[in-house]
């Protein structure tokens, strides 16, 4: 059904005024944080570039089809690196809730909030990141550029199921947080783990696409953040999902025509 | 150029008055031709809306573009119900003429908020049959019990207060809703509610007074198949006139964009023309283009010179009062700044209270106390901008959520004294909890992710008014009262009181997350 549409855009002409932004807007913190994560990210890959690695890689993560299990693990140091992806790639879908965090929260205690709701986000996506190295042995496991084909395919049936859709809507939901007291630590924890948990099944396959990706894995982070991105901006969930579906299975046929897309 | 078309107050006028009988009969026309029609009943009300979820109506295989367009929750509610109406306003005119009627016929509207028994339905709109023993099109049985034997709408879902109370258009529980950034129906972002005041009440209030559990008017997919859903929305219309009459500084929005805004399906206008052809997107009404309703579509009212009954109410004189003696709110409020910044939507807000746990509305009245924080007001006080603040205060009623709308409103009230006269319930009122549209919010019939509701009310006159009167000495806390709205019994009906009190208990709970309660 066609939708009433906007004629024009509305420019609007207002003084700058710094500290007006940083209340509207408490979420600049975690803004600051997730540059950080991507500095780190890409100082890794020069340096990866620099000492010989094969590609401009990521830290922790493989950067050819010959070394990518191990460095997966955990206890290879593998969990922080996924941490830092995890900011970096989820950070800037997530900053609407965050900011939503801390201007429902009372001023001395946004910050509190703030940390509160992206500790128990992140433990989600920290769990789901202990699954990864089994996931990553399967997939390494399908010879040639198979694996990385079969991922695609996969992410995209995903992103056509209603389940996803769901998902992706649940990440747009406010909570109603107590102000003080231990119901409002309760309240902020509550609401970062139920924000993680949409947007682990909104984002799951697609961050498995990492695992399968076989190099130029800075480019596959930038290029799904932006997916990731857009599909949490972009109000329109059916139209969305449903081009990021074409676009990946495009990428799978990319993939399989190629051997080895972007390597 | 010729004189505008009046629309004129239907309770002015006999049962039997030309401009009713005429409107009736064409209703009658419009019903019987095909959905497919643009000038049909079916067509008129699905632009405003109809339920993708039911099986589709005879003679269309599809919904149509054009359907499902209605604005609320959103600073295009108003032109886009003013466009609505005057574009079937056109049609009936047409019609009418072609088939012997008056000329120069208008729309009458409801003024709900008149004297007399202007509080209940109009009395041609109650009967099932006509004087001469005929059906009547301007009764449904879809409406509200005892709507049609003249139960009295409750003073508090009709009261003009906090809407004339606004001093700006757009911002969040401003007169006209909150900037949105494009046409969307019950939109909501970043969990910010897009309502304006007089969109919260008297409209959706009356929605559910008059459509009732399951009735025509209380759902936006089948409000407007209900004939008296024109004529409230005349009433809405009127009332944005007169809260531009008001004051000088009550203007509408000079954004741009607000201005250039058409709503266009298309590329063509979503409206019809009174033959039912379309409407070329370049032809297509802009906000800009409705301002003047004489000048630019030819029509006013017959009180335009007249103020409003319920702008000149005393709750309202009363703050006004309380503004001009610089009234301070009691502590630990901030006091008001020598010069409070203007309202504007760019306003910082902070939250200064709040519930901790969530409320559920059955039916009976819930008061519940919000807990000013003191270190809050005291940054706020000590703050470097603290002389810039507007002197605003927000009663945000957020998580609104039903399986569907109970079609109760519920009143809000602010420190409303254990044993109240209605003067008090009216000095203590912000608005209302309506779940008008809820349907939509939830699963909405366009490409939307699904939401709940929140309101937002200013309540700053409000506080003016009691912190004046001297019922507001503790400003450490603020009682809030949900009280469910109860149509009184109709004249010489005393008789119906206890039925209609029983109506206030639907079976379909609302929850509320939690109030809360903001400074800017």
């Amino acid at each position: 059904m066609a939708s009433t549409q906007t004629t024009l855009s509305r420019p609007r002409q207002r003084r700058f005024n710094a500290s007006r932004v940083l209340l509207r807007h408490p979420e600049l913190g975690a803004a600051v944080v997730i540059t950080a994560a991507w500095v780190a990210l890409l100082l890794e890959a020069y340096t990866s570039t620099r000492t010989g690695g094969a590609a401009a890689g990521m830290p922790g993560m493989g950067t050819s089809p010959a070394e990518p299990h191990d460095a997966w693990s955990p206890a290879a140091g593998g969990l922080p690196s996924w941490v830092l992806m995890t900011v970096a790639m989820m950070g800037p879908a997530t900053l609407g809730a965050i900011g939503y965090t801390g201007l429902n929260s009372l001023r001395w205690r946004r910050r509190r909030a703030m940390a509160e709701f992206s500790v128990a986000y992140l433990a989600v996506w920290v769990a789901f990141g202990l699954l990864v190295p089994a996931a990553t042995a399967v997939v390494h496991g399908i010879p040639g550029p198979g694996a990385l084909a079969l991922v695609l395919t996969v992410a995209a049936a995903w992103q056509l199921t209603p389940v996803k859709r769901r998902c992706l809507s649940g990440c747009h939901l406010g909570a109603s947080l107590p102000p003080r007291g231990w119901r409002a630590e309760k309240g902020a924890l509550r609401f970062g783990l139920r924000n993680g948990l949409y947007c682990l099944g909104t984002c799951w396959c697609l961050m498995l696409v990492m695992v399968a990706a076989p190099g130029g894995q800075l480019l596959w982070t930038a290029g799904l953040t932006g997916v990731i991105t857009a599909e949490r901006v972009v109000s329109r969930p059916r139209s969305t999902t449903r081009a990021v579906a074409v676009m990946l299975l495009f990428a799978a046929f990319a993939a399989l025509a190629t051997g080895n897309l972007l390597q | 150029m010729t004189d505008p078309f009046v629309r004129v107050d239907v309770w002015t006028l006999a049962e039997d008055d030309p401009i009713i009988t005429a409107y009736a009969d064409t209703v009658a026309a419009m019903m019987a031709k095909p959905i497919s029609d643009p000038t049909s009943w079916g067509y008129q009300a699905a632009i405003h809306g109809i339920d993708p979820g039911s099986p589709l109506p005879p003679g269309v295989s599809q919904l149509l573009p054009q359907w499902n367009q209605c604005q609320h929750y959103s600073w295009y509610f108003l032109p886009w119900h003013r466009m609505f109406v005057y574009y079937f306003e056109q049609i009936v005119r047409t019609y009418m003429i072609a088939n012997g009627g008056p000329s120069n016929w208008a729309l009458p509207y409801w003024n709900y908020d008149g004297s007399g028994q202007s509080n209940t339905l109009p009395l041609a709109f109650r009967n099932q049959l006509k004087a001469d023993g005929t059906p009547n099109p301007l009764f449904t049985a879809k409406r509200r019990r005892y709507i049609n034997t003249g139960a009295v709408l409750p003073a508090t879902d009709i009261s003009l207060v906090n809407a004339f109370d606004q001093q700006t258009f757009t911002g969040l529980g401003a007169f006209g809703g909150e900037e949105t950034p494009a046409p969307v129906q019950f939109f909501l972002q970043n969990g910010q509610p897009q309502s304006g005041a007089l969109e919260n009440t008297p409209h959706n209030a009356v929605h559910d007074d008059v459509g009732g559990p399951g009735g025509l008017m209380y759902s936006p997919y089948t409000a407007a198949l209900d004939p008296i859903f024109w004529l409230h929305h005349a009433n809405i219309d009127r009332l944005w006139g007169k809260w531009l009459q008001q004051s000088q500084q009550h203007t509408n929005p000079s954004d741009a964009g607000w201005q250039a805004q058409a709503f266009l399906v298309d590329g063509n206008s979503a409206f019809a023309t009174a033959s039912g052809g379309a409407i070329p997107g370049s032809s297509a009404l802009t906000c800009a283009g409705i301002m003047d309703t004489a000048g630019q579509l030819g029509y006013k009212y017959d009180d335009d010179a007249q103020p409003s009954p319920g702008a000149t109410a005393p709750p309202l004189r009363a703050a006004a009062q309380a503004e001009a003696e610089h009234v301070n709110w009691p502590s630990p409020w901030p006091k008001r700044p020598a010069a409070p910044a203007s309202p504007s939507p760019d306003a910082v807000r902070h939250l200064v209270g709040a519930t901790d746990r969530p409320i559920r509305l059955v039916g009976e009245t819930v008061t519940v106390t919000v807990p000013i924080d003191e270190r809050v007001t005291a940054s706020l006080r000590a703050g470097r901008r603290a002389a810039e603040h507007m002197h605003h205060a927000f009663l945000d009623i957020e998580g609104i959520d039903a399986a569907r709308n109970p079609a109760q409103a519920y009143g809000v009230f602010v420190n409303l004294p254990s044993r109240f006269t209605d003067a008090d319930l009216m000095a203590h009122h912000a608005g209302n909890i309506s779940l008008f549209g809820i349907e939509l919010a939830r699963r909405p019939p366009t490409d939307r992710h699904p939401h709940n509701l929140r309101i937002s009310l200013d309540i700053t006159r409000l506080l003016d008014r009691i912190a004046a009167d001297g019922t507001w000495t503790d400003g450490s806390q603020l009682e809030i009262t949900l009280r469910p709205s109860t149509l009184g019994a109709p004249s010489g009906r005393e008789d119906l009181a206890t039925d209609l009190a029983d109506t206030a208990h639907p079976d379909v709970p609302i929850t509320i997350g939690r109030i809360g309660i903001y400074y800017a």
